[in-house]
């Protein structure tokens, strides 16, 4: 798991960890994960008062945007993935 | 001050270094409808003071500096003032946009331009303090640089809080890319501002402050102000915005592969990862720093403590900075990039340009394209070489000094032609356009040549969370992968195009006033009105924007600029991006073609040539005089060298 601007503040400053999962994990696993170790910081971030995904919450799986429209229980996770949370932060200059 | 100016002081100094001579005329109003303020009024200025004959580096160019009604104000980020005049390093429009708190200074002193002309005999400064103007001897402070003539000015004129606009050996020396510094970070960089400067003995301008600004309708404009800073700190990307600042950019630029690496040859970078703003933010920089008038406090003040460049510290450090000193030179060393943009801003030079050049110089060392200077080319990588070189090129010393006059004219001197990365003469930003294609298209158009600010679709890239303003603003359905898309494109960057010439008119940083968000035109137009008095819709400050920037496309125009220069450059043109995420993206040129073909088309301009109609001319309140003199022109079109008369 590695963590971009906004999230990388959420998690303590923190570029990267590791993250073990039970085998046929989804990514709405991985998020449940995330919040517990992580709390409120994370959570306040990543979802909106309606409990729905930020738009500006950026979920990439090995380089793959997913989308935040999607169910978070489609997609299984398979060992050796890397996922990166980031935000679209692209300001010019 | 006159009485009747609101937001505007009202008032224009011209400065003739050759004849001393100083006087105040006071602004037009049919100039300040018309073209706003800042940058409008400068390039209208530029526009008529100049002509094909002018030589940028003579004492003709006129240097113009301006602030814009909303600068100084409490309008949110309102720092900002402009710089114009003919380019040293294009030969056409030369434009740069600085912040900090120089611009707001000039402002309370009471004045929205300075124009000045001329040459001194020997270096000078200007002491501006109120209705006291000053034309000061500098002979023992040329050859210092920015940061030690900021603190020697202030002495000598006995005010600490002045604010300081200088230059450093670059602009001393006619570097062609030299900046002009204030707050001794902030640069009016791009486009060789600082070297017209030098070229007029003119080491610095100090300015001090205290008329204040009238506002119209004070209780309007401070609810106006409230509702903006609401909409500021409410947008989603703030909290990135203010923690960052642009450096955020690097790790996504890496991620979705558009970061320039080793001259535009590649657009991912192996050690991209120490050039990411979460390292600069967590191991460099302990404390932020902001603009005049800003919440969102963007920049960063950096300090290097330990290793080869302990004691270095600075301010900043911009994404575009981190990418030109950075991957385009193949620079994975973090320390000694903020060591590289810190000399830049002491020295006055533009980092971009600066990167470019010395990237374009690594490739062309590591192709054996020249023998005598191969001991002074830095290989990739190579982060000392780079800062060696960077000295050379500010002093003119050795391969330094054929590199100081630009990428474009070092490879007509040294070959190596075809891997300059320009359009116009301008050294292209850190983006890799391939991959971003209305981008691709606004660098291309730009009347500055290869820029990235004058027209920047800024979610291009990443439109999701901005889908409804998009729709609702441009009219623009955003597809998946927009990015990739040519097609609606054109209206993207025309729409953009007219918005930043607004707010670089009217005082505003772009980080807040890119239009869509977190400020949108209706705030802009709001301030206008509370701050001056003037109510407009913003269809009409939108046709100000437009007439704005065509007044700038004419300058070009004029210059011989056609349609032909309205490309990309050859290397993002012919190859296609080789590895990363973005891999297999290119150029189509026939879509292109057609994308530009379009753009012409909703802008009014010409087909074959580029050139403005007269009928769009007529439209914008552009005067026929203009006109008749732009289309006679179709006969006898320049022919344009880059900066031929250097």
């Amino acid at each position: 798991m590695r963590y971009y601007l906004i999230f990388f503040l959420a998690v303590g400053s923190r570029l990267e960890e590791i993250i073990d999962l039970e085998e046929g994990s989804t990514i709405g696993d991985l998020l449940n994960d995330l919040l517990e170790r992580h709390g409120k910081e994370l959570a306040r971030r990543l979802w909106d008062d309606d409990g729905k995904l930020r738009p500006t919450a950026w979920i990439l799986v090995n380089g793959v945007c997913w989308s935040a429209e999607g169910d978070p229980s489609d997609l299984e996770l398979k060992d050796g993935d890397t996922l990166v949370l980031t935000t679209p932060m692209l300001v010019g200059g | 001050m006159s009485k009747n100016w609101t937001g505007w002081a009202g008032r224009i100094l011209y400065i003739d270094l050759s004849t001393q001579e100083v006087r105040v005329e006071p602004l037009s109003e049919e100039l300040a409808f018309k073209f706003l303020g800042q940058a409008g009024i400068n390039a209208k200025l530029l526009y008529d003071l100049t002509g094909p004959e002018t030589d940028p580096l003579g004492p003709d160019n006129p240097l113009i500096i301006g602030v814009g009604p909303l600068t100084g104000t409490m309008a949110p980020c309102s720092g900002r003032f402009s710089v114009t005049a003919k380019s040293p390093l294009t030969g056409i429009f030369g434009d740069s946009n600085c912040g900090g708190h120089w611009g707001p200074e000039l402002k309370q002193a009471g004045y929205d331009h300075i124009v000045i002309t001329g040459q001194a005999a020997s270096p000078v400064y200007l002491w501006i303090n109120d209705g006291l103007v000053q034309i000061r001897p500098a002979e023992h402070i040329w050859g210092k640089d920015t940061w030690e003539t900021d603190a020697l000015v202030k002495r000598e004129v006995g005010q600490e809080n002045a604010q300081v606009l200088s230059i450093g050996p670059a602009g001393e020396n006619l570097v062609r890319f030299a900046a002009m510094i204030c707050n001794l970070s902030r640069a009016a960089a791009r486009t060789g501002m600082g070297a017209v400067m030098g070229s007029k003995k003119l080491k610095a301008i100090v300015v001090k402050g205290n008329r204040g600004t009238t506002i119209a309708r004070p209780t309007e404009f401070w609810q106006t102000v409230g509702e903006c800073e609401k909409a500021i700190q409410a947008d989603p990307l703030y909290e990135g915005a203010s923690t960052f600042g642009t450096s955020a950019i690097t790790g996504l630029a890496q991620m979705l592969g558009f970061l320039p690496t080793e001259n535009f040859r590649k657009s991912t970078f192996e050690s991209a990862e120490n050039l990411r703003g979460e390292i600069l933010l967590s191991e460099y920089a302990p404390k932020h720093k902001g603009c005049f008038n800003c919440s969102v406090g963007c920049s960063h003040f950096y300090s290097v403590k330990d290793g080869e460049y302990a004691g270095t510290v600075g301010e900043g450090v911009e994404y575009e900075s981190l990418c030109a000193l950075g991957s385009k030179c193949g620079n994975g060393n973090l320390p000694s990039v903020l060591k590289a943009n810190t000399l830049c801003n002491k020295l006055g030079l533009d980092t971009i340009s600066t990167g470019n050049v010395i990237a374009w110089a690594m490739e062309c060392g590591e192709k054996g394209l020249w023998s005598e200077f191969a001991s002074e080319t830095p290989s990739w990588g190579d982060h000392r070489g780079l800062n060696a070189l960077l000295m050379k090129i500010a002093y003119r010393d050795g391969l330094g000094d054929i590199l100081a006059d630009g990428s474009c004219l070092a490879a007509q001197r040294l070959g190596g032609e075809e891997m300059v990365v320009h359009s116009k003469g301008m050294d292209y930003p850190a983006v890799d356009v391939r991959g971003t294609k209305g981008m691709a298209l606004a660098f291309a158009v730009s009347p500055r040549g290869g820029d990235h600010l004058k027209g920047l679709p800024l979610y291009e890239v990443a439109p999701d969370p901005y889908k409804d303003d998009i729709l609702e603003q441009v009219g623009i359905t955003i597809t998946p992968n927009y990015w990739l898309d040519y097609e609606t494109k054109p209206k993207l960057i025309s729409w953009h195009e007219d918005w930043h010439c607004v707010v670089d008119s009217l005082g505003l940083c772009k980080l807040e006033g890119i239009a869509i968000k977190p400020l949108k035109p209706k705030h802009f137009r709001d301030l206008l009105a509370s701050a001056t008095g003037w109510d407009l819709t913003e269809v009409e400050l939108q046709q100000i924007g437009e007439r704005i920037w065509n007044i700038e496309r004419l300058y070009g125009i004029r210059e011989g600029i056609r349609k032909e220069e309205d490309l990309p450059p050859r290397r993002l043109q012919e190859e296609v991006i080789s590895s990363g995420p973005s891999i297999g993206e290119g150029l189509d040129p026939v879509k292109f073609s057609t994308m530009l073909e379009e753009y012409y088309q909703l802008r009014g301009w010409d087909q074959d040539t580029g050139i403005p109609k007269p009928e769009t001319l007529i439209e914008l309140s552009l005067p026929e005089a203009e006109t008749d003199r732009v289309v006679s022109g179709l006969a006898a079109r320049l022919e344009r060298v880059v900066h031929a008369k250097g």
